[in-house]
């Protein structure tokens, strides 16, 4: 069964006496853990003042797991004016879908996320409970334009660099886009590489902040916003950068081959893709994935070295979460005691009684 | 730790989860870019580890050598300003109903204290964490730092999750701790006891809480963000008489503010208080019958909207026991220190409760039976009325407007109470041979 909640700031909400940033509608009988959840799902931090229509949307999709249940989670969390008292305001419509009802779905999330017509944008209601089973219809193909990454970053490839990162074990995209581009679109084509089961799997967020509050694979950063720079400066996973991009002429120049969208998807290797033209280029993403994979073998080496160093190995060790927990020394030596005392006795008594035996 | 080891508290409190451990197993946070990845933090933070070495300077290698400088909670694995090891803390909370001003009292307060703590008291007033006070510091240049003075500007509504909350895994569950806002006050030498500065230094806790959070119901079992109510030295409750049916009413006439004027929102704000001091004694283990023995400052915000309800008397009467910061030498050197005049403060306490009871009686009872010590203060964080934009609707202020009126003085009251003489607090006996600033 799916479940929804929408929240924002209101006058009242679901709950008695909730009233700001509240849940305004929600699914009947969402489980209290779930909608909390989602709820904390619902960070957002403004671009722009807050009314704007520069102010991007983010397109989310998730999972979540409570307690022995896993969803996947589609939102919506977009600015929304200003609230009642006149301040910044938001709208965070989620929709959490069990793992039956995404085998039985056979489109891509960004469909389901592109229909107009499910997810709210503005609440001007009174707060109320919503009916059971409600989902999206999947918008066609064609309703999402396909050239989201060659508009953005001139090279329509980029959508299979991130595409691959799912064979490399869900490696962590971080794409810095500029202000205005279609992220959606861009996840959109990067998602058509992959089967529809594996578009399920992947998380990704098209607005990606500190205040996300979500853990996503492929997470978009606007350009100029404190994350982005975070990210530039200590580079984690894969790192397409917008200001690192080149322009067709540019690519022309360096010989470079533009990378074929449909290629992608058969057995190449996209690291031995990239022409060694390109390693002139230092701030390329590619570069900084090759710059990884050589961070990788360093570090290998330090492991084989570190094994030659107990010591060094103990200290880099995941600290067990019970570890602050541990018996008191002064419990442990009173037990110690206890233990060589009763030894000591039933030594002493085993003795007498051996001599008292022999006479 | 540069400071002399018989100043350093043997334990310290986690100003995110406020877990109370000792300095031996404080976590130190991997600085080798290799080392990413934490289990608590998620991937892209830098792996915390209980150090077996050590350079000379006493900062932890990690597993690669490299040199760290950053320690962490033991339990929640954030990073814990180095202030709050080298200093005892001393955490204030901050709360009141969503729209009574928080963001822009805190945000004001310390940038009024970044300006006066010098000059008054002979204190440095600086940021312990830039990184973690990087939402407040924003904030103060939106309102005294914007490049253009006269175009409205705004704060944005505090969030329940978001930018000011940290998440940490604990096994399937994420936990969202709210990040401190974390200030490290020291004496100068000028100070009277600017000799003992190690002794006498405090590193400063508070917390921009949403409104929504101390609304009743508002606790979550995922967001423990209140619980700092329960280790705070002492509580600023900001109550905002625009929000009061029987204050707006009252105000009506004589006053412009559009909060008066237009629809404005109403809140029952002893209901917050309750709800607050429901919490305390539940976390607290305090009986129903037990009082809150820590003081409570009730910061009555939003000033110039209500200024007119107060008679001419009220500033005579205050002016009565002196300037607010009076000076006096010092009992054991010949330094002049700077102390607040409480005698001033307690007689406007007392003139305000006098107005609440008129129109808040509700309240007074409710703080009252909570809290021993429970002192009114009038405050203005902006000093003007917002401006009502007609095409957006929302509310904003013009940073070059902005003159705040005894918006610093909650805090500063009960630094001078519970900060072992950072603030000196006056002598009464002495009160009338003290020379006047």
């Amino acid at each position: 069964m799916s479940f929804e909640i929408v929240y924002t700031s209101s006058q009242q909400g679901l709950h008695a006496g909730s009233r700001g940033f509240c849940t305004v509608a929600a699914t009947i009988g969402i489980p209290r853990q779930l909608m909390e959840r989602l709820e904390s799902l619902s960070g957002y931090q403004h671009q722009h003042p807050t009314g704007s229509k520069l102010n991007p949307v983010n397109f989310c999709c998730q999972s979540v797991r409570i307690q022995e249940e896993t969803f996947v989670v589609l939102s919506r969390v977009a600015d929304a004016g200003a609230d009642f008292s006149g301040r910044s305001n938001k709208i965070a419509h989620h929709l959490a879908l069990s793992l039956d009802e995404v085998r039985l779905t056979n489109c891509s999330p960004t469909l389901l996320l592109s229909d107009p017509d499910f997810w709210f944008t503005k609440w001007a209601r009174s707060p109320e409970w919503l009916p059971a089973n409600r989902l999206p219809k999947p918008v066609s193909s064609g309703g999402i334009p396909v050239n989201a990454w060659k508009t953005a970053f001139g090279d329509a490839g980029w959508s299979a660099v991130v595409a691959r990162s799912v064979e490399n074990d869900f490696e962590p995209v971080f794409a810095i886009v500029p202000d205005g581009c279609n992220v959606i679109g861009m996840v959109h084509e990067a998602l058509q590489h992959l089967s529809t089961r594996m578009q399920w799997r992947v998380s990704f967020s098209t607005y990606f902040t500190r205040s996300s509050g979500g853990d996503c694979h492929w997470r978009f950063l606007r350009d100029g916003m404190a994350e982005a720079t975070a990210v530039r400066n200590r580079p984690v996973g894969i790192v397409i950068d917008v200001n690192s991009r080149l322009s067709g002429e540019d690519q022309k120049r360096s010989n470079q081959p533009s990378l074929n969208v449909d290629s992608i998807d058969e057995s190449e290797d996209v690291s031995n893709e990239q022409p060694e033209g390109q390693e002139g280029f230092d701030r390329r993403p590619v570069t900084r994935s090759q710059m990884r994979r050589r961070e990788a073998g360093a570090r290998s080496r330090q492991a084989r070295l570190a094994a030659k160093n107990p010591r060094e190995r103990r200290s880099e060790r995941e600290i067990p979460q019970d570890r602050h927990s541990p018996i008191p020394k002064a419990k442990k030596l009173k037990t110690w005691w206890i233990v060589t005392g009763l030894f000591v006795v039933i030594a002493v008594i085993a003795i007498v009684v051996g001599l008292i035996w022999l006479k | 730790m540069t400071r002399s080891a018989k100043h350093i508290p043997p334990r310290a409190t986690c100003p995110h989860c406020w877990h109370v451990f000792p300095l031996e197993e404080t976590l130190w946070v991997s600085s080798h870019p290799a080392l990413n990845g934490d289990a608590r933090l998620g991937a892209e933070c830098q792996r915390r580890f209980l150090p077996t070495r050590f350079d000379v300077s006493g900062n932890a290698l990690d597993s690669h050598g490299s040199v760290c400088s950053e320690l962490a909670c033991p339990k929640c694995h954030l990073v814990i300003p180095r202030a709050m090891f080298e200093m005892r803390s001393l955490f204030y909370s901050i709360l009141g109903s969503p729209g009574s001003g928080k963001s822009h009292l805190i945000a004001t307060t310390t940038w009024t204290l970044r300006k006066t703590m010098g000059r008054n008291f002979h204190l440095s007033f600086s940021d312990a964490d830039p990184d973690s006070n990087r939402v407040l510091n924003q904030s103060e240049e939106r309102l005294f730092f914007n490049e253009n003075p006269n175009e409205l500007t705004t704060l944005p509504k505090t969030e329940k999750e978001g930018e000011l909350y940290d998440p940490v895994r604990f096994g399937d569950q994420t936990f969202w701790y709210p990040r401190p806002f974390v200030f490290s006050v020291q004496p100068l030498p000028s100070h009277p006891q600017g000799e003992n500065v190690a002794e006498m230094s405090r590193a400063i806790c508070l917390y921009d809480n949403a409104g929504e959070h101390f609304l009743p119901g508002g606790r979550s079992s995922i967001s423990p963000a209140t619980q700092h109510l329960t280790v705070s030295s002492g509580l600023i409750f900001l109550f905002d008489p625009t929000q009061h049916v029987r204050f707006r009413e009252a105000c009506k006439g004589i006053s412009n503010d559009p909060q008066i004027t237009t629809a404005g929102l109403s809140f029952r704000q002893d209901q917050v208080m309750l709800e607050a001091a429901n919490r305390i004694r539940t976390q607290a283990s305090l009986s129903q019958n037990e009082k809150y023995k820590r003081p409570i400052v009730v910061a009555m915000t939003k000033l110039d909207a209500w200024r007119g309800l107060l008679d001419a008397s009220f500033e005579r009467r205050a002016a009565a026991f002196g300037e607010i910061l009076q000076r006096r030498k010092h009992k054991d050197s010949e330094a002049i220190e700077t102390v607040l005049n409480h005698r001033r403060i307690k007689q406007v306490s007392l003139d305000l409760r006098e107005l609440m009871l008129r129109y808040a009686p509700e309240f007074v009872n409710a703080a009252e039976s909570f809290a021993e010590d429970v002192t009114y203060v009038p405050v203005s964080a902006l000093g003007h009325a917002p401006t009502l934009e007609a095409e957006t609707g929302r509310f904003g202020v013009r940073p070059g407007s902005i003159s705040p009126q005894w918006a610093e003085l909650p805090l500063l009251y009960l630094l001078s109470l519970t900060s072992g003489g950072l603030i000196p607090r006056p002598i009464e006996r002495q009160h009338n041979s003290d020379e006047q600033e």
